[in-house]
């Protein structure tokens, strides 16, 4: 099978960003597999582009790469949400830990 | 026993005025707190000879956040009630003690400024034209209909301290206090106030497409 030097390229990429995950995600069980899960997904389809084509005439999209610029958006769209949802609340903790700060170094001039 | 009504000032970057504020409540013996909201200049310099209760967020974190923090601080000390109080002296000090005794039927009272036609004439027109669309938000989030929205200028009795904790930090704190009254079925009722529109307080209030970042912040206050 004659590999094109894009399918490498992208190979490499997939399997870098595999690693990366799951060096990061320590624990993360669900992240992990979303990840390998993604990793199957995209080699497959680097390395087999006409099944992407397939899939998209079959779910009623005309080309394969509009279905992936679909997707691709709908993935935006949840990623912004779920990190909108983590500074909101990493922001709730960083409230907490300055608000404790604050009462600990409050000062009482009424008792003088 | 007025000690064990804490009025809180939030307050950010305001140099003279909040002095000429606390000194104007001082006389009528309330516990006054002042929480500095991460000002650029700590104003702790400028009040340390009076009789007042401090405390200072080290960063800038908004006035929802600064106003919980004054309420913690207050239920740490046994506070009986809350009267929040704005810095530039927008406020009437004459009005606390209706605050209070309203308080006596209701768990919390908010302050109108669309109840006596005297006060409304004050508010600017634009302000008047805002507030009208934020009461309509405040509706559709909170289910309360009132005839003012966001005026800083509200008491809170012992069952309004023990439920409420705002988590928007910023100018969104205004509805979210409605919401979490509603869910604990507090008993709301308001009261006319006269706000004191001063150039200072005017350049210093919020612009009007602030209510724009009020809006998204409560949609994600919904969501999640």
């Amino acid at each position: 099978m004659h590999l094109a030097l894009i399918q490498i390229v992208l190979l490499a990429l997939l399997v870098i960003s595999l690693l990366i995950a799951v060096v990061v995600m320590r624990n993360q069980i669900a992240g992990r597999l979303f990840y390998m899960a993604q990793f199957v997904v995209g080699a497959v389809f680097v390395l087999m582009p006409d099944w992407l084509s397939r899939v998209a005439s079959w779910v009623g999209v005309g080309r394969g790469t509009d279905l992936l610029l679909y997707l691709i958006i709908m993935l935006f769209y949840i990623t912004a949400l779920c990190i909108i949802a983590k500074f909101r609340r990493i922001e709730r903790t960083q409230t907490e830990i300055i608000r404790a700060m604050a009462l600990r170094d409050a000062r009482d001039n009424t008792r003088q | 026993m007025n000690d064990r009504i804490f009025i809180v000032i939030p307050s950010y970057n305001e140099g003279e005025v909040l002095r000429q504020t606390v000194e104007n409540l001082l006389p009528f013996g309330y516990s006054i707190v002042v929480v500095d909201d991460g000002s650029r200049i700590d104003p702790w310099p400028m009040l340390r000879d009076l009789p007042i209760h401090f405390v200072r967020h080290p960063v800038n974190l908004g006035q929802g956040a600064a106003l919980q923090t004054g309420m913690d601080y207050a239920r740490l000390h046994n506070a009986e009630a809350v009267v929040h109080y704005d810095a530039d002296g927008q406020h009437d000090f004459c009005d606390i003690p209706r605050f209070l005794e309203a308080l006596k039927d209701a768990d919390m009272v908010l302050g109108s400024r669309f109840l006596r036609q005297e006060d409304a004439a004050q508010v600017p027109l634009t302000k008047r034209c805002l507030l009208q669309m934020a009461r309509f938000v405040n509706f559709i989030f909170t289910g309360c209909w009132l005839t003012d929205a966001h005026n800083g200028y509200r008491a809170l009795g012992p069952k309004a301290l023990e439920t409420i904790r705002l988590t928007e930090n910023r100018m969104a704190h205004a509805t979210e206090i409605l919401s979490r009254a509603k869910d604990a079925k507090l008993r709301l009722r308001e009261i006319p106030v006269t706000i004191h529109y001063t150039d200072y307080s005017k350049a210093k209030g919020q612009k009007w497409y602030n209510s724009l970042n009020i809006l998204i912040d409560l949609i994600l206050n919904k969501l999640m």
